[in-house]
């Protein structure tokens, strides 16, 4: 109950302010985009052993610091309207 | 005042966003994978993908952890920068799992990052044959070397061969091998089941 309040909330939020998803997602596909054009086009030869080895190393990186943002805590209390929604709920 | 729980505000903002993680990791990795011409066959490109979302989602909660073990930003920051140098450093790449010095090797055990990327580069190199470009020696004097004569420059290449085994290079400069693979699917989920039960 008070997950299906806070998801409630949260995509409030989110719907409220676009523009950190959007910022978020094309920041990515560009910075995607860079990244494969420094390694346009691979040859399936011996050549290419280091670059696809530094290409994938950069991939998982962007994949797995693309979050680090997340350590900022955000913690807002409910909005009054969800407030009285618990205040009348019998469960609490 | 709003009397809820920490941990149904952590799931709550951590479904909260999802959309973002997947719309990003689709439009990332699919521009990233078949521009740079990585392995073009089914598995391997879903492979990619899986381990690529898996590791997001793990560091995700791995700062989302120190984000709700910290009062404020800055006291955050410096334990993420931290943990991101050590990470970054003892993924595998920088520093080959061979060479890391004995009293940092755990670095390495403890890194989610350096199992995706280990799948990651069994997914691209194992099972595959890649025709030499470079044969050692060369140059003026040595253009009609054959046969056992000489070898390809690359790592794991064997005297007399025109094509390097993907599994050799791996296995001589990574020590990397596909028996580890599927071992690992397991581990990023641990790990992110770990530190979701320490949330808030």
């Amino acid at each position: 109950m008070q997950i299906k309040m806070c998801l409630a909330r949260g995509f409030d939020r989110l719907r409220g302010d676009l523009s950190i998803f959007l910022t978020t997602v094309l920041g990515n596909f560009f910075m995607g985009l860079i990244l494969a054009s420094m390694f346009f086009n691979l040859e399936a030869d011996t050549s290419s052993f280091y670059s696809r080895g530094a290409l994938l190393f950069y991939a998982v990186l962007f994949s797995a610091f693309g979050s680090q943002l997340e350590v900022r805590r955000r913690k807002l209390p409910l909005q009054p309207s969800q407030m009285t929604d618990i205040r009348n709920d019998s469960r609490f | 005042m709003a009397l809820y729980h920490p941990f149904s505000e952590a799931i709550a903002s951590m479904i909260c966003a999802l959309p973002s993680k997947i719309l990003v990791a689709i439009t990332f990795n699919l521009s990233l994978y078949f521009m740079t011409n990585l392995r073009r066959e089914v598995g391997p490109f879903f492979l990619y993908f899986l381990f690529s979302f898996v590791c997001t989602m793990c560091m995700s909660m791995i700062f989302r952890t120190i984000g709700s073990s910290s009062r404020t930003i800055s006291q955050a920051m410096a334990p993420s920068a931290l943990i991101t140098l050590a990470l970054v450093i003892y993924t595998g790449f920088v520093i080959p799992p061979r060479d890391m010095v004995v009293w940092f090797r755990w670095i390495n055990y403890i890194n989610p990052i350096a199992y995706a990327f280990e799948v990651l580069m069994v997914n691209e190199f194992d099972g595959r044959e890649f025709p030499c470009v470079q044969y050692i020696p060369q140059g003026p004097g040595y253009e009609n070397s054959t046969g056992l004569e000489r070898i390809c420059s690359v790592k794991g290449a064997q005297p007399g061969l025109s094509v390097v085994q993907g599994s050799a290079y791996l296995a001589t400069s990574f020590e990397y091998y596909r028996a580890n693979v599927w071992r690992y699917v397991f581990f990023p989920y641990h790990h992110t089941l770990l530190q979701f039960s320490y949330m808030d």
